[in-house]
């Protein structure tokens, strides 16, 4: 059995999932709602995952990222592990791909700012 | 001495800001300036790369730089002018005084002034923690700047004070990047986070959340090496017995915001001592004619959208102002009654020829509630509330006229059914 608090209204219900002669039973939730957030954080829980990769030629040291659609869950640690390795160089433009298919999840990894191209960092 | 004029002069070019001085121009306000400490626009949204903002006012949830990068943007379309690394040293009505290192000094003759410094984190020693001062205690807000815009590692083994959502994102920021975040301590029995952000940032990783409790003790000499944690009775007091040491290299304090006024109360502007910001109208002018202020300097918020939405109403408010559109014939206060922490505006202008936006906190976790406001003998407006928390505002808005006809002053209270305790 496992326990969810949805996120889908104020209300935060706690929603009790188990597994019953192969099928899903929900216990706790006052809407419909719960149920099918119940089903997918249970089945196949998702996160769009932010972050940030090493900067050259900027005014920062670091451009924020994201991952353009929700990663699995279970794929963020690898999905870190990826976003560590790289090193873009300014300018970049907000939206720009920085990873295509980011740790083959079928998710293209995106710049979250515009920043430009510095001859000297600012920190 | 430089001296320049401006129509319109937004001190801050952070979200509300940014969201002021478009506004203006769009009004039709001919020359607007924004002063900008920092070199760059954004203000605390460069450092916030966690999504979840702008669902309410741009339909799709965005980082914090892409919101702000959104107004940036479309003020690169405008002639709106920008200083940024412009610190403003002083202000008084109609005039500020900065500087910067291209202009040296610099006086700024502003027909309206509209503010919008945000606000700031409390520190360690506004919540009086005991114990020896070694590094590795500092804000969340801090850490967030280190490690998300300076590439720096705050610590390796965490602790963090107060459950507010910047305490919460940097768990899952620190968990994400390598560190361990042993333990969440919050005072109150509820937390002041989002549940979204208790749900992802400390549920999917396992972070505990120990409601009730708070940090008795710091222990390190050079570096912080642990900190004791314990209980909290009904009163905030620490039980005894109930201790707990937690070995810890960094303790983040995610324990609230003060508004930044400063440079409000040089100029002569009223503060109010709950919301620690300026006393304002509808308009969101100030206790000094010609002063407006908007965000975070206000009030906190939670929500960056509200922090837009008011930006622009103190634009609109600016520009009338600007044009001697304003009549205030009579100005009455709005008092936050049983339940209410605070309600903004705290006074209205009269007479009142707009709607007219209320926001305020509930003081305590409620159930099926009910907004109501009063002029002192007759109910004005109501809302039903069915999930007051104090962590999210809420919002009520006075209709066009509601305010005909009515007494010297207004109270919001919010009452729980009784059905429902």
């Amino acid at each position: 059995m496992k326990e969810f608090t949805c996120i889908v209204c104020p209300r935060s219900c706690r929603v009790k999932v188990r597994e019953e002669d192969g099928e899903l039973a929900f216990d706790g939730h006052q809407c419909k709602r719960g149920e099918t957030y119940a089903r997918e954080e249970y089945t196949n829980p998702v996160r769009i995952l932010t972050s940030t990769v090493a900067l050259s030629h900027g005014p920062l040291p670091l451009l924020p990222v994201r991952t353009a659609r929700p990663v699995p869950k279970g794929m963020l640690e690898k999905c870190m592990e990826e976003i560590n390795s790289v090193v873009v160089e300014a300018p970049v433009r907000v939206g720009q791909v920085i990873v295509r298919d980011l740790a083959s999840t079928g998710v293209d990894l995106v710049a979250t700012r515009s920043i430009g191209r510095w001859s000297q960092g600012r920190c | 001495m430089n001296r320049v004029k401006y129509s319109m002069v937004v001190i801050g070019g952070g979200p509300a800001g940014l969201a002021a001085a478009l506004e203006a121009r769009e009004l039709g306000c001919q020359d607007v300036l924004i002063v900008e400490r920092d070199w760059e626009l954004g203000g605390i949204l460069q450092q916030c790369i966690h999504n979840g903002f702008g669902l309410h006012l741009l339909g799709e949830e965005l980082t914090g730089g892409e919101y702000a990068q959104h107004f940036i943007d479309q003020l690169a379309q405008t002639d709106i002018e920008v200083m940024t690394d412009t610190m403003v040293i002083h202000l008084a009505p109609g005039l500020i005084t900065a500087v910067n290192p291209q202009q040296g000094l610099l006086e700024i003759e502003a027909g309206a002034i509209v503010l919008a410094m945000g606000c700031r984190e409390r520190t360690r020693g506004a919540i009086s923690i005991p114990g020896t001062r070694p590094a590795g205690v500092m804000t969340a807000g801090t850490a967030q700047r280190l490690l998300n815009m300076e590439g720096l590692m705050p610590g390796k083994r965490i602790v963090i004070l107060g459950s507010g959502d910047i305490g919460l994102i940097m768990a899952r920021r620190l968990t994400l990047e390598g560190a361990k975040v042993e333990a969440v301590a919050e005072l109150m029995p509820w937390s002041s986070g989002l549940t979204r952000n208790i749900v992802q940032c400390l549920d999917d990783f396992d972070i505990p959340l120990l409601l009730s409790h708070t940090v008795v003790a710091v222990h390190g000499s050079q570096r912080l090496e642990g900190v004791t944690l314990a209980r909290v009775d009904d009163n905030f007091k620490p039980i005894a017995g109930s201790e707990r040491h937690i070995p810890c290299d960094t303790l983040l304090l995610s324990v609230g915001l003060i508004p930044e006024n400063e440079l409000s109360q040089q100029a002569g502007v009223e503060l109010d001592s709950t919301t620690g910001g300026p006393l304002v109208d509808q308009h969101l002018q100030t206790t000094v004619p010609g002063i407006f202020a908007c965000g975070n300097v206000v009030h906190v918020h939670d929500l960056v959208d509200n922090v837009s939405l008011e930006a622009q109403r103190a634009a609109a408010g600016a520009v009338r102002w600007l044009k001697s559109e304003i009549a205030r014939q009579k100005t009455i206060p709005v008092q936050a009654g049983e339940g209410v922490g605070y309600v903004v505006p705290q006074r209205i202008s009269l007479p009142q020829p707009d709607e007219i936006t209320l926001l305020f906190r509930v003081k305590r976790p409620m159930v099926g509630a009910t907004a109501v406001v009063t002029d002192g003998e007759k109910q004005v407006a109501s809302k039903k509330l069915p999930f007051a928390r104090p962590a999210e505002m809420a919002e009520l808005v006075l209709e066009k006229g509601s305010l005909e006809g009515c007494g010297e002053q207004l109270e919001v209270s919010v009452v729980e059914r009784s059905d429902s305790r």
